[in-house]
């Protein structure tokens, strides 16, 4: 059986960020970063998670969720 | 079997913690959240100390249904509301004697205190160092922001020495209280202190002090940027959180006993801060309720039938 990488879902909420600039400034493969003019935090770059979830557990506005993707049998096979 | 003393042979099965579940299911089973922002500054520490709690609920195995908070004025004081649990938002300072009257009436319940650094050891001194010495079992939460917050930055019993704030702009003259060593030496017998920089061992001192028996304390230091950050040259959210990472010491077994406490200095010309993390004091100590139950059994005892009945 072929090891899988662990993949993670990262959810954002617009509406419960305030551009503090914490989760980017945290997320050490730089997988967040933010969209002007708003500057609202978005994900950039989804593969390189590491699942750490510094940003979701320090975020002050608990705008972010991660959450494990949980692979179909058959595809955790190949 | 069982070994001749009584004990079980086998040790009761460890609690299997479930420490990974997204913050969407923890919020349905701890917390009761508005649909947008928090009451604080964006970026601020309570935010991130809340998510803290709420974990440390969840790690410890709480009932929610069975926490009773209580707290008093400030920025944090909102943060009562933001549980699933009963609350007290009551008058400045007073979380201490709130939470020492619930648990006396119901001490089936979780009471923990959720109060600032001013409330606590300002206004609030008389009542946590008297919590303290009864060993009462409740844990007290203390969010040290340097300064009262919600007034407008004024300096607290916990403004570093030398540190700029709206009613010290040429430096705070006052030293400092060290809450841990304070609560030691009121007589607490669990003792922590953490920071929101470090959010899994936040998470793990607020459960161990909420599964305490007896008074426990946690202190956390928790930013305040906006007010005593931007004063201090540290104006943005990530700037007090590398001021946490670069001064805190994690292993406590380098630290010698009496090199675990700080007064802080933070003035222009001087910078001398350290956040010594961990679980500072453990001392299994009779417990208030149960020794109050047993007086009450004794009183009982002494009354005529007539009285009783
Ligand atoms: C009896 C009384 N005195 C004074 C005040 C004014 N007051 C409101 S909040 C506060 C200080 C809060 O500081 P702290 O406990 O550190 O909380 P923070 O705002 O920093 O989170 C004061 C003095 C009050 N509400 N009640
Ligand atoms: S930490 Fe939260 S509030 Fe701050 S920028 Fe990121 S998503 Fe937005
Ligand atoms: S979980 Fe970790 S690696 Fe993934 S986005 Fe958040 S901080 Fe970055
Ligand atoms: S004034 Fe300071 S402690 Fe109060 S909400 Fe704003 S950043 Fe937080
Ligand atoms: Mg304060």
């Amino acid at each position: 059986m072929a090891k899988t990488k662990r993949s993670f879902d990262i959810e954002i909420s617009e509406t419960r960020c305030r551009s503090c600039a914490v989760c980017w400034e945290v997320c050490a493969p730089k997988v967040l970063s933010w969209k002007p003019p708003l500057n609202k935090a978005i994900v950039k770059d989804l593969a390189a998670c590491t699942g750490c979830r510094l940003c979701e557990w320090l975020c002050p506005d608990w705008a972010i969720v991660v959450r494990p993707v949980v692979l179909e049998s058959s595809e955790a096979l190949t | 079997m069982s070994l001749p003393n009584g004990m079980p042979a086998t040790r009761p099965a460890k609690k299997k913690l479930d420490l990974q579940r997204p913050l969407d299911e923890l919020v349905e089973m701890y917390a009761d959240i508005p649909d947008k922002s928090f009451r604080y500054c964006p970026g601020c520490g309570l935010g991130m100390a809340q998510s803290a709690i709420m974990r440390a609920f969840h790690r410890a195995g709480v009932d929610i249904t069975k926490v009773a908070t209580a707290g008093g004025s400030g920025c944090y004081s909102v943060m009562g509301h933001y549980f699933k649990s009963s609350h007290i938002h009551g008058s400045h300072g007073r979380g201490c004697a709130y939470a020492t009257g619930l648990k006396l009436a119901r001490p089936e319940l979780t009471v923990l205190t959720l109060q600032g650094d001013g409330d606590l050891l300002a206004i609030g001194g008389n009542h946590f160092i008297h919590a303290a010495r009864r060993n009462i079992d409740i844990t007290v939460i203390c969010f040290n922001n340097y300064n009262f917050g919600d007034t407008g930055g004024q300096f607290a019993p916990t403004t570093p020495l030398g540190s700029k704030t709206d009613t010290s702009s040429l430096g705070m003259p006052e030293p400092a209280f060290d809450a841990c060593k304070l609560a030691i030496g009121a007589g607490a017998g669990f003792v922590a202190r953490s920071t929101v920089a470090h959010p899994a061992h936040l998470t793990k001192m607020i459960a161990d002090a909420i599964e305490w028996k007896g008074f426990a304390f946690v202190e956390v230091m928790q930013h305040c940027h906006v007010l005593w950050g931007r004063r201090n040259g540290m104006p943005e959210a990530m700037d007090m959180m590398r001021f946490y990472k670069d001064n805190s010491v994690l292993h406590l077994s380098t630290v010698p006993e009496e090199e675990r406490f700080d007064i802080p200095v933070y003035s222009e010309d001087e910078k001398d801060v350290k956040f010594v993390l961990g679980v500072l004091h453990r001392e299994k100590k009779p417990e208030y309720t149960e020794e109050y139950a047993k007086l009450r059994a004794k009183a009982m005892a002494k009354l005529p039938a007539k009285v009783k009945s």
